[in-house]
């Protein structure tokens, strides 16, 4: 903390203000979530700092945004993702018999985790985040949407990982987050979203791993569908380079080495621009030998993942 | 090839009241409407169709037990902006099976010009009984394609509505090196749950192209209301092969790398009480498949022997997987040469046992005939 040790007077100062401003939005962030904690249902009064108008939703509260998403994209939330590698088990399994060691250009354990973690991502993209999408911005219709989800997913291991995840998600959220999630952030929801989610069924579990997370998303007051969908997706890539680590085709330095990458986090935008942009009919397998592996990962004589 | 039936022949007198299609048939629409007269006469109540579409029905045998129809397009093949509608309506007791006489070439879309088109909405009533085995689709180099295919089970409680679907594509024209050199395919394969009473308006609905199109390009509630009214979707089985959807100039992988040196990829929807042993089979040859281990499974795995079509599929380089889903087998296959393929999936619906030779009154022979494998020859 050296401010007004430099030469240039102006910056430091701003600077100074800044921090003063941080400091001054955390306490009323603080005493914002103890006055709602207290039983108020009221939006506080707002003091002279904070933007009056109603438009709070592209305003997102900050702290209360933030540790949601740190509670979903943590790495123990006991959904159960570290059973599943997504078909990358089966992948290297038929691709190691495919290419004989004496290949022209043998592939290597990165190059071929990085060309899965590509297909897979487009495959997600176009099969799943079409239902993510819409299960957060009309989550009335999240049974409709598990519904068709189900039908659409003709590979039975994949079909079996999504129910999976799919319940898990829902339990914690039953289990462990719907006291505070739920009643801390709806109030504000409900006041400047008229009377969309009001109308949400808080009853309905989706079965499916994407609609419940666009599901229970919605339901926890998340307010930005990119966020939503990155989120998704970057937890989708974090399961499959721990399921890599735990193949041995990588160690845990690369593997955060390749989480933190520029690479990775363009094609995981790539992959919410690209699934956005597809309706829920629309939706379709855009890498068809992916079913095919993963479909074939109850053929591995020996197997660590569930698919 | 036999006389195909005159073209409107029934469909033309005052008495059918269930086709608009018969008044207002536009470019490439078809209808196929079978029934059974009594006592027990499958007949072609209704075949109507107009180019590029051509529909052939060789006149059945008195012993057949099932009516075939040739789906053809005039030239044998699609060019861009051809739209295809057909629409198919099983009657109780009704056999009918559609077939093609080689693949459906799908040639380079024209700038400016639409995809091809090709939809199809099968209804099939109780008791009634559809095989879709046609050749593969070929779409040539930078061609655009869009298939979308509806069945309409109406019963789905007893399961007596039955249908077996093979759809199908290769890489393209592999001689002239084309190598999934396409520019999007898209096929769709829909099963709903519908009730009989919905017959009427719902042959309305279909055989009005407008509304079709309005549907393809609709928004969701219209879509949904769509849904709605067709009753409740079972399954859906999609896949969409886009050459542009991942830039080559981003990650150095062409839709052709993507595919991994598969050249053809095939799906399977089987259904229905009829099929019941069919499935079964199916389903214990997955069962029996050679578990992949450590050592070359294409060599030698000491657990069991194999018999012949299991190597002889490991030798063409067959990749397959089943997957029982909400009342349906669903098989997908796929391979690097044709004639493997094919004969992989005559010896799947032919129910063959170990050394190849196919079950002489297998589920499909037995409801249908000999005759029905001819795009697997």
């Amino acid at each position: 903390m050296e401010e007004g040790s430099t030469a240039n007077g102006h910056q430091p100062e701003e600077e100074s203000l800044h921090k003063e401003i941080q400091i001054i939005e955390a306490q009323l962030a603080a005493a914002k979530a103890k006055l709602q904690s207290s039983g108020s249902s009221n939006p506080s009064p707002n003091p002279p700092l904070q933007n009056p108008t109603p438009s709070t939703q592209h305003a997102p509260n900050p702290p209360q945004s933030l540790h949601l998403w740190l509670l979903l994209a943590d790495s123990a939330l006991p959904i159960g993702s570290f059973a599943f590698s997504s078909g990358l088990e089966s992948y290297i399994s038929h691709r190691t018999l495919r290419h004989p060691l004496s290949g022209p250009k043998k592939p290597t354990p990165r190059s071929e985790l990085s060309r899965f973690l590509r297909l897979s991502l487009l495959s997600v993209s176009t099969t799943t985040i079409p239902f993510v999408a819409s299960a957060f911005q009309t989550p009335s219709s999240a049974p409709e949407l598990d519904d068709i989800f189900d039908a659409t997913t003709t590979c039975e291991v994949a079909r079996r990982a999504s129910v999976s995840q799919g319940r898990a998600l829902c339990s914690v959220w039953d289990k462990s987050f719907v006291h505070s999630l739920l009643t801390q952030i709806n109030p504000t929801d409900n006041s400047n979203s008229s009377s969309s989610s009001n109308n949400i069924p808080h009853h309905h579990r989706p079965d499916h791993f994407g609609v419940a997370w666009g599901y229970i998303t919605r339901l926890s007051g998340a307010d930005s569908l990119h966020q939503v969908l990155f989120v998704f997706l970057f937890n989708h890539v974090k399961a499959v380079l721990s399921a890599a680590v735990r193949l041995s085709l990588i160690g845990p330095y690369v593997a955060q080495q390749i989480l933190a990458s520029e690479e990775t986090q363009r094609l995981v935008l790539e992959a919410v621009e690209r699934g956005k942009g597809i309706s829920v009919d629309e939706a379709g397998q855009c890498v068809p030998t992916l079913d095919l592996w993963q479909g074939r990962h109850e053929k591995l004589y020996t197997r660590i993942f569930n698919s | 090839m036999a006389t195909p039936l005159s073209a409107g022949a029934v469909a033309n007198s005052p008495s059918s009241t269930t086709s608009p299609l018969a008044s207002s048939i536009s470019a490439g629409d078809g209808l196929i409407h079978v029934r059974v007269l009594p006592p027990s006469k499958l007949t072609l109540y209704q075949l109507n169709y107009k180019y590029p579409l051509k529909l052939i029905s060789p006149a059945p045998t008195q012993w057949a037990k099932s009516l075939t129809v040739f789906v053809l397009s005039y030239g044998g093949g699609l060019v861009s902006g051809d739209a295809v509608n057909l629409r198919v309506e099983v009657e109780d007791r009704g056999k009918l099976c559609l077939q093609t006489q080689g693949t459906t070439k799908i040639f380079k879309q024209t700038p400016s010009s639409p995809p091809t088109v090709q939809r199809m909405t099968v209804r099939i009533h109780p008791g009634a009984s559809f095989l879709l085995l046609p050749d593969p689709v070929q779409p040539f180099a930078e061609s655009n394609y869009i298939q979308h295919q509806t069945f309409e089970l109406e019963d789905t409680a007893n399961d007596t509505s039955s249908l077996v679907v093979l759809d199908w594509v290769t890489e393209g024209r592999a001689a002239r090196d084309e190598h999934w050199s396409l520019h999007r395919f898209e096929s769709r394969n829909e099963v709903f749950a519908v009730s009989p009473n919905t017959i009427n308006e719902e042959t309305v609905v279909n055989g009005n192209s407008n509304n079709d199109n309005n549907t393809a390009s609709g928004n969701g509630s219209d879509e949904s209301r769509k849904q709605k009214k067709r009753g409740k979707l079972l399954l859906r089985d999609a896949m969409i092969l886009d050459s542009r959807v991942l830039s080559p100039a981003n990650d150095g992988e062409t839709l052709r790398e993507r595919q991994d040196g598969q050249t053809i990829f095939s799906t399977l929807i089987i259904r229905g009480k009829p099929f019941e042993e069919l499935i079964a089979y199916i389903k214990a040859r997955y069962a029996n498949e050679p578990r992949i281990g450590q050592k070359r499974w294409d060599t030698d795995d000491d657990s069991r022997r194999h018999n012949r079509i299991e190597i002889e599929a490991r030798n063409s380089g067959i990749m397959w997987a089943a997957s029982s889903v909400r009342g349906f087998l669903l098989v997908k296959v796929s391979g690097v040469e044709m004639e493997g393929v094919k004969r992989f999936i005559r010896g799947l619906l032919g129910q063959v046992d170990g050394d190849g030779v196919a079950k002489e009154d297998g589920c499909i022979v037995r409801e249908f005939g000999s005759g029905m494998f001819r795009c697997l020859e």
